[in-house]
């Protein structure tokens, strides 16, 4: 499903609420991988709240292939978009209102899709077994009694579990520990197919999996640029109050010493091993 | 006032915590001693809220003692949401030094000097419900400072903050730390947060399984192979890097111009 923001304006209806996004123009192609950063209150998770047509724009308009948010709300018709959308939201447990962590993960599956359960419970082990989570031991938790980071991981499968077309992630690997992060990072690079929208304070661990950045602060896109073409924008961003992520910062810095890579490296890990090599290298030349 | 001097502000004794029939805690022993900065870094599930929870005396252990040698302790949790108890900013960080008992102009001060300190001023009149993540975070933590606690306990208390706004907290509780003597026990899996913690302790099924002098020692310790769950993060992978290449420096981009004169005239080949 392609996504267009056209001019899209939204302000909270509270008391001397402020714009929180003014003239957003945005297009998101299906299966393209995208992190949305910037600053606590530039209007991030109001974005993705617009996206998942959980609320509407104010002014201009959301398309959704090609089809207007706008008229689809007149008609009453919403739900098929949010059918395609998988959000797992800041603070997973606003999200859970079952009994047992079993139910919550399979519910979106078993009121939309309505399958058998023995579908669904093979579907449920396939998931869990990559998060490594006991379906047994979900079958007698309460959600609420799961750490931060089960929680998480508990929200997106249940998310998963309907194979969206476009999942949208609001800080997920916020509180979640390395083994968790990996599988999160294994899982997104299994969607291929799949649009993912990824609201980040952590460029770093997502951007070996990312086609492109956008920079939101005060409400409006600051930067929208491909991951490849980031070292050159930099001060850009620095500039207009994105932290840049490390790897790319240190090859920023590199470049102004003279020294370039080929390609631009997207993981400290892969950076570290070049520029050992680098060392290596410069002890192996012949003093002159 | 040397080390052996300090007296304790937190002695954790053989403490045990079930949520019935799971055991997360397993006769743990902690001492972090008044005036210290004490990271705690485990994996998710490996008992770190519960810990926060026992110390701030919000759970009782199953069994063990906990003392905290009648030090008045402070709680950030991990979720801001379940932390705020107004409609307003203002008046939520004012709930704290109200129960306190305090007087009206010293109530004003502290929430002046709070937001002040995360530079959320303009946010005192503004509806919670109108505040992102992030704000909220802040605000959560703010709280704390206006309680001017003895013992600050973090749970993950930067994880929904920007960079920005994260380097804003960290910093705040260094200072915290290192000019108003508080005590701080910051728990966090993302083991950059505790740069500037004295101490760092690995919490692992349940217990301390190990302690050391601060991150990169910790860093040291875990070398290629790491601890289960825990992570470096990019700043303090890259830093270690630069350690061991001779260069201990904290801004980056000047250690990186350092770096570069070890390379110029390799050839490039990635």
């Amino acid at each position: 499903m392609d996504i267009e923001c056209r001019d899209v304006s939204f302000r909270y209806d509270v008391p001397g609420g402020d714009w929180a996004l003014r003239n957003i123009d945005l297009k998101i192609s299906q299966g393209e991988k995208l992190a949305v950063v910037g600053p606590a209150g530039s209007g991030k998770t109001t974005l993705i709240q617009l996206l998942d047509s959980l609320i509407l724009p104010t002014t201009g308009d959301i398309l959704y292939d090609g089809r207007s948010v706008k008229t689809l709300a007149k008609a009453k018709n919403l739900h098929g978009i949010r059918r395609r959308i998988g959000v797992l939201f800041q603070f997973p447990e606003h999200q859970f209102f079952q009994e047992m962590a079993y139910d919550e993960l399979v519910f979106t599956m078993r009121n939309f899709l309505k399958p058998d359960e023995e579908t669904i419970e093979i579907r449920a082990c396939e998931l869990m077994d990559g998060f490594n989570m006991d379906i047994d031991v979900l079958k007698t938790t309460s959600p609420f009694s799961l750490s931060s980071g089960e929680k998480r991981k508990l929200a997106l499968a249940s998310a998963l579990m309907i194979s969206p077309e476009v999942l949208i992630l609001d800080e997920p690997t916020a509180g979640m520990d390395t083994s968790g992060r990996n599988e999160l990072m294994r899982i997104i690079s299994t969607l291929h197919d799949t649009t993912v929208i990824l609201i980040t304070h952590n460029l770093d661990d997502f951007l070996d999996h990312l086609d492109r950045v956008i920079g939101l602060s005060e409400g409006r896109i600051v930067c929208d640029v491909h991951r490849d073409a980031m070292i050159e924008h930099i001060s850009d961003m620095e500039n207009a109050g994105i932290v840049p992520p490390l790897v790319l910062r240190v090859q920023h810095w590199l470049r102004k010493e003279g020294i370039r890579f080929e390609k631009p490296v997207y993981s400290m890990d892969t950076l570290i091993v070049c520029l050992k090599a680098l060392q290596e290298k410069k002890k192996e030349m012949p003093a002159r | 006032m040397t080390e052996t001097a300090r007296p304790s502000a937190v002695t954790i004794t053989g403490v045990s915590f079930s949520y019935g029939q799971r055991r997360v805690l397993e006769e743990l022993d902690l001492d972090v001693l008044q005036g210290s900065y004490c990271g705690i870094v485990g994996s998710n599930g490996s008992g770190k809220t519960t810990l926060a929870y026992l110390i701030a005396g919000i759970f009782s252990p199953c069994s063990g003692t906990i003392d905290t040698h009648e030090l008045r302790t402070g709680l950030v949790l991990s979720n801001p949401a379940n932390q705020v108890v107004s409609l307003v900013v203002g008046e939520d960080i004012a709930f704290g030094p109200e129960n306190m008992g305090l007087s009206i102009p010293e109530i004003t001060s502290r929430i002046e000097y709070a937001l002040d300190v995360i530079h959320c001023s303009h946010l005192r009149d503004a509806l919670i419900s109108s505040l992102s993540g992030g704000q909220l975070a802040k605000i959560a933590f703010a709280g704390q400072l206006a309680l001017d606690v003895d013992v600050l306990v973090l749970d993950e208390g930067t994880v929904m903050l920007d960079p920005l706004s994260r380097r804003t907290v960290l910093e705040t509780i260094r200072e915290l730390n290192a000019s108003l003597g508080k005590t701080i026990i910051h728990i966090s899996h993302r083991i950059d947060d505790l740069e500037t913690a004295d101490r760092v302790v690995v919490l692992e099924e349940g217990r301390i399984s190990r302690s050391s002098g601060g991150v990169f020692e910790l860093a040291r310790q875990m070398g290629a192979d790491g601890i289960a769950g825990i992570e470096l993060g990019s700043r303090l992978l890259y830093r270690t890097f630069l350690f061991n290449a001779g260069i201990d420096e904290e801004d980056l981009s000047t250690a990186t111009q350092l770096l570069s004169r070890t390379m110029q005239g390799a050839v490039l080949s990635h």
